[in-house]
């Protein structure tokens, strides 16, 4: 590829500091070839009343789930008019979605199945002249990928460039870019230089709290899709696990204990019902060490609502650390945390 | 909007880079802190920035490209003015420090990398995450800002900085340290921004020097640890030995070594000749073409 690239850039000598750009002509050419396999999605309906339609699974942040409306954007996926996009774009209560392809041509799309977990959803139109996208095998990290997106004009698809920040995100279903992602292009596909389709946009997070740029940006993999496409074409509503929820918010920590420190217990949750106190350090649960909030995370994720578990603290009774073990049976997560 | 140099393709530069960059967390008096380190010599010195690992900071933990966190992690010293902190892992396997770059040489407009722990791809995936731009402006920073310590000259870059991201090295488009990420931005412009590498080393190698005299003291003669060949007017370091006083002074392949104190050099043995005497501990002022001269403390011959 850099041999292709280094041949349109030919100049007779290379500065040892100057960087050259990717040519405008082929950006320009390679938009042209994929964004036929670009629509925008239009969809009329009453978003969920209490803006509790998501959850942020995958790092999303919360304003991900309580975007303006407007069109965004979906990926032609396989033969037979099936789009890909994400969940969030086609979730609440619809009343049409409306899809808008390279030519102008809108017709009204049918949600087919959806997965929660990986964001995505698949749209079917009834139209047989929308084209693929070929498919990367191989792509590194480092590698230029570019998204189209066709909004907010339908007719004017729009090019974001940037690199692959890193291969395998999210139990390897997701590759993360720095190429900017928005309202607007989440769901189009994300591309190599080659042309080749990496994956479906999705999981953005728009900004960060102290204001710098955000370029964190996901995309689930093809090799996701395509196993879970068998699924999705059979109508499968995938739905977001129930998880598993102690009702604790972090503490600022202890520096003599390992351990993670209780902040808030909300009230009416488990905790609160077992006695776990604010200022408590969690050491272990069901014995397995706890020694941040991501150990924390992961062994909730791994126990089903309902269970009963050992939570084993360390309390501070009278200036003095004593170890306790409180028996917590564990409640399900309420949707949109 | 986007660039690459034909020389070090991106994905060149991750691949020579990635094994440098740790995520590291640490329990300040303050609560638990969390950000990017990098590893800059193989015997497993990490640089990382003050707001990760303050003063007091206890329960260190190091996350490295391989699976698994450290456990016994050192705090070497901390400068709070320089907004940076040196932590020690003992290594399980041979490291590959990453390499200085000359901060002053970095022009406006040049091609810049970010990588580091961006939404925790380090700790959940063992991935550090890699990011492209341009070093998008130098200005001076006058108010600390969010956990920042440091005031005065920063880079800026367009590739991305985020939570996560501090202390995290910003490379040039060879992939040389050239700075380290800052959590101080300027209001006016949102964008990332990195302490210059060039006026941190001195405080760097003194931190270092500090845990470092005691095996001085062991060895008798001291040592530069640098290959060279005549050329450009002096010698010319054709490779530096790792852990070595050259390697900790931040001098790199390619420079070029004019004079040794007063000694002007001019072959190989010039080198020897200086040097001769000269026992680990001891000072020596070396003068670098295009970069000025710089004051090393000599470490033992190994």
């Amino acid at each position: 590829m850099w041999g292709i690239l280094v041949l349109l850039l030919a100049t007779p000598s290379f500065q040892e500091e100057s960087p050259v750009s990717i040519p405008e002509r082929l950006l320009q050419k390679l938009r042209e070839q994929s964004a036929r396999s670009v629509v925008a999605i239009e969809v009329d309906r009453t978003s969920d009343p209490q803006g509790r339609t998501g959850s942020g699974s995958h790092g999303s942040h919360n304003d991900y789930y309580n975007r303006p409306v407007g069109p965004t954007s979906g990926t032609v996926i396989a033969a037979d008019g099936y789009i890909l996009t994400t969940w969030f774009n086609v979730s609440g209560k619809i009343q049409t979605i409306k899809v808008t392809g390279w030519d102008g041509k809108s017709s009204e799309a049918t949600l087919v199945g959806y997965d929660q977990i990986h964001d995505i959803a698949l749209l079917q139109v009834e139209r047989t002249d929308l084209p693929l996208l070929p498919t990367a095998s191989r792509y590194r990290q480092g590698d230029f990928v570019f998204i189209v997106g066709r909004s907010p004009s339908p007719l004017r698809p729009t090019v974001n460039v940037g690199i692959i920040s890193a291969t395998d995100r999210w139990k390897k279903s997701a590759v993360q870019t720095d190429a900017e992602l928005n309202y607007g292009n989440v769901g189009g596909p994300l591309i190599t230089l080659q042309g080749e389709l990496v994956g479906v946009t999705c999981h953005i997070r728009p900004r960060e709290p102290w204001g710098q740029s955000s370029g964190v940006g996901f995309a689930t993999k093809w090799e996701t899709i395509q196993k879970l496409l068998p699924r999705l074409k059979a109508g499968e509503k995938i739905l977001q696990k129930e998880r598993a929820f102690l009702g604790i918010q972090p503490g600022e920590g202890e520096p003599d204990i390992v351990g993670i420190q209780v902040g808030q217990v909300l009230p009416g949750s488990p905790a609160e019902q077992a006695k776990i106190l604010p200022g408590d350090i969690i050491t272990s649960i069901d014995k397995e060490k706890v020694e941040t909030w991501e150990d924390f995370l992961s062994i909730l994720e791994k126990r089903k609502p309902g269970k009963a578990v050992q939570v084993k603290v360390e309390r501070k009774i009278e200036g003095v650390w004593k170890t306790q073990t409180f028996e917590v049976r564990l409640g399900a997560l309420p949707r949109g945390n | 909007m986007s660039f690459f140099s034909p020389q070090d393709p991106p994905e060149v530069v991750y691949e020579k880079v990635h094994p440098s960059v740790v995520a590291i967390r640490s329990l300040a008096p303050l609560g638990e802190r969390s950000g990017s380190g990098v590893i800059i010599d193989s015997s497993g010195t990490i640089l990382t920035s003050y707001s990760v690992v303050p003063k007091g900071a206890k329960n260190i933990r190091v996350w490295t490209t391989e699976p698994g966190k450290y456990q016994n992690v050192e705090l070497i010293g901390t400068s709070k003015k320089d907004e940076l902190s040196l932590i020690r892992i003992t290594p399980k396997k041979k490291l590959s420090p990453i390499l200085f770059g000359k901060s002053a040489r970095i022009r406006i407009g040049d091609i810049a990398y970010t990588v580091g722990n961006a939404a925790n791809s380090i700790i959940l995936d063992t991935q550090p995450s890699f990011q492209i731009g341009v070093i998008s402006g130098s200005y001076n920073l006058q108010e600390p800002r969010a956990n920042s310590t440091y005031q005065g000259i920063v880079l800026e870059t367009s590739a991305a900085v985020n939570v996560g991201m501090e202390g995290a090295p910003l490379l040039d488009k060879a992939g040389r340290m050239i700075g380290f990420i800052t959590l101080n931005y300027s209001p006016n412009r949102f964008l990332g921004c990195a302490i210059p590498i060039d006026g941190q080393i001195f405080v760097i190698n003194r931190l270092r020097k500090e845990t470092t005299s005691k095996e001085n003291l062991e060895s008798k003669e001291g040592e530069l640890g640098v290959s060279v060949q005549p050329g450009k007017g002096g010698l010319v370091i054709t490779n530096i030995l790792p852990g070595s006083s050259a390697e900790y002074a931040g001098l790199q392949v390619g420079d070029v070594i004019e004079r040794i104190g007063k000694d002007v050099l001019q072959k190989p043995e010039d080198l020897d000749k200086s040097l001769k005497g000269v026992k680990s501990g001891d000072v020596i002022w070396v003068a670098i073409k295009e970069v000025g001269v710089i004051k090393i403390h000599l470490r033992g011959k190994k």
